[in-house]
């Protein structure tokens, strides 16, 4: 475990020290900040509007963050060579896969929590208390499972795509499973993003998540994570560096 | 006198098409005896990079084994290992005391440890006072002395270097010189490639000749060049290598 955490820590600190992190959120602050001062088709339109284009952002750049940061990880640790300090240590290539996806996870998951903090605040101004609390937690936590599950299955396709290609089909999986549901080529055998997406409750305030449903999801996540970086330890274990 | 590391036939072969194999190291035995400095000579191509990076196991052989210190060369084993690259690349941006600390904690290190060792050796490769400067504003000298100060960071018993002569002008190739003497003195056994014969000469107690992934000639540098009336490590060399 410390070996895991000391290359999470690396990761942390790498990708605080790049500019692309504050840049992301300098344009989330602007897209909301632009949102909310327009005011158009009524209020409770309005209302609804800004929710709808709050979290879809925030969930969006959250998303991005994750699998940009994630193609990169390996990659670039081969192509520049440094993976060789790290791996001439007593380091296993299984505590090294790990480590990064721990460390692109936490920083996937702390810019969601600036940005989910940023959006419920920016509510909470224009005092719009229609959405009952338990589903901003609700919609906070499953959206921790989905960057779980993203950031390990973009390490995977890291060992075998380059990071430009990496991140596009990436964001192609996320956005098409999203946005098209079943007509998405090979849906069935694909993972479900969507099925973390509950910005329909939050924006129309329908009824809460059910326990269960949260507790199939989390293990849902867990299984597809667990089997990703296992997937991933099984193809870099024998890798020639 | 005891072997620090031994090589038993260690092949390592590389896929080349469908049926194909390239054998990239082929069959090669050799040890290292404690408080020894080992010269691997070759011409480029010769296969000395890969048979390091093999025995550190960023390569996988086909057949062989590498043991340390009597046992298998496992990952934990490593613990007594330093390897510098022959490349230097680190986290760009990142201070060297940052990387020194990140890799000292892999390497087993305590955090007081770590800041003790950091000193000793950013003092040693000349680094002092330039551990909170970005390794991206480094020169590629000074990449080279922190790759070495990461490979004696955790005061392994043997150190295997990558070509460690290569990049530095003469200033740098006569310190790189006298840390290896004085790493010698400590009782250190070291394992250096280089095709800087003049280099490898002056600092080698034994050296092994490469060529085409297999071993010509390995031995004590004294003994060899005992029975030529040119004593020219050079010349030997082309004579091995068909040059």
């Amino acid at each position: 475990m410390h070996n895991i955490l000391s290359i999470a820590k690396g990761v942390l600190k790498e990708l605080a020290r790049r500019k692309d992190l504050y840049l992301i959120f300098a344009l989330l602050l602007i897209i909301l900040l632009y949102s909310a001062s327009l005011s158009f088709g009524g209020e409770s339109n309005f209302q609804r509007y800004f929710k709808e284009i709050g979290i879809s952002f925030t969930y969006i750049f959250s998303v991005i963050i994750a699998i940009t940061f994630a193609s990169r990880q390996v990659p670039q640790e081969v192509e520049t060579r440094s993976i060789y300090h790290i791996l001439a240590r007593p380091v296993s290539r299984l505590e090294f896969i790990i480590g990064k996806f721990l460390g692109v996870f936490f920083v996937s998951a702390a810019s969601f929590s600036l940005f989910y903090a940023v959006y419920v605040i920016s509510l909470v101004l224009r005092k719009d208390f229609s959405t009952p609390p338990v589903l901003f937690v609700q919609g906070y936590i499953l959206h921790l499972f989905l960057l779980s599950f993203f950031t390990s299955l973009t390490i995977f396709f890291s060992l075998f795509l380059s990071a430009a290609s990496n991140a596009v089909i990436s964001l192609i999986l996320y956005f098409g499973t999203n946005w098209f549901g079943a007509t998405f080529p090979a849906y069935v055998y694909l993972p479900h993003p969507e099925l973390f997406d509950i910005r329909d409750k939050i924006i129309h305030s329908w009824d809460a998540v059910p326990g269960w449903a949260i507790s199939f999801l989390a293990l849902y996540a867990a299984i597809y994570t667990l089997f990703f970086l296992l997937s991933s330890y099984a193809v870099f274990r024998s890798r020639d560096l | 006198m005891s072997a620090v590391l031994k090589i038993e036939d260690l092949t390592v072969a590389y896929r080349q098409g469908l049926n194909k194999e390239k054998v990239a190291i082929d069959g090669i035995s050799f040890e290292i005896d404690k408080g020894k400095i080992m010269g691997l000579l070759g011409p480029n191509g010769a296969g000395k990079t890969t048979l390091i990076k093999t025995i550190m196991g960023l390569i996988t052989a086909k057949s062989g084994r590498s043991i340390l210190f009597g046992n298998p060369f496992t990952t934990a084993a490593k613990r007594q290992v330093g390897y510098m690259p022959e490349i230097a690349n680190f986290y760009w941006f990142f201070t060297p005391k940052e990387i020194l600390s990140m890799l000292g904690s892999l390497s087993g290190l305590s955090r007081k440890d770590i800041t003790e060792r950091s000193g000793i050796v950013l003092d040693k490769v000349g680094l002092s006072g330039e551990e909170n400067q970005l390794v991206k504003s480094f020169s590629k000298g000074m990449a080279e002395r922190l790759n070495l100060a990461q490979a004696i960071l955790h005061d392994p018993q043997l150190m295997i270097l990558d070509e460690p002569f290569s990049g530095l002008d003469p200033l740098g190739r006569i310190h790189m010189r006298n840390i290896l003497s004085s790493l010698k003195k400590e009782g250190k056994t070291i394992l250096l490639s280089s095709h800087e014969l003049s280099e490898a000469e002056l600092v080698s107690d034994d050296i092994c000749v490469m060529k085409n992934g297999k071993l010509l000639k390995c031995g004590p540098l004294a003994k060899i060049l005992e029975g030529r009336a040119d004593r020219s490590l050079e010349n030997y060399f082309l004579q091995m290598i068909g040059g």
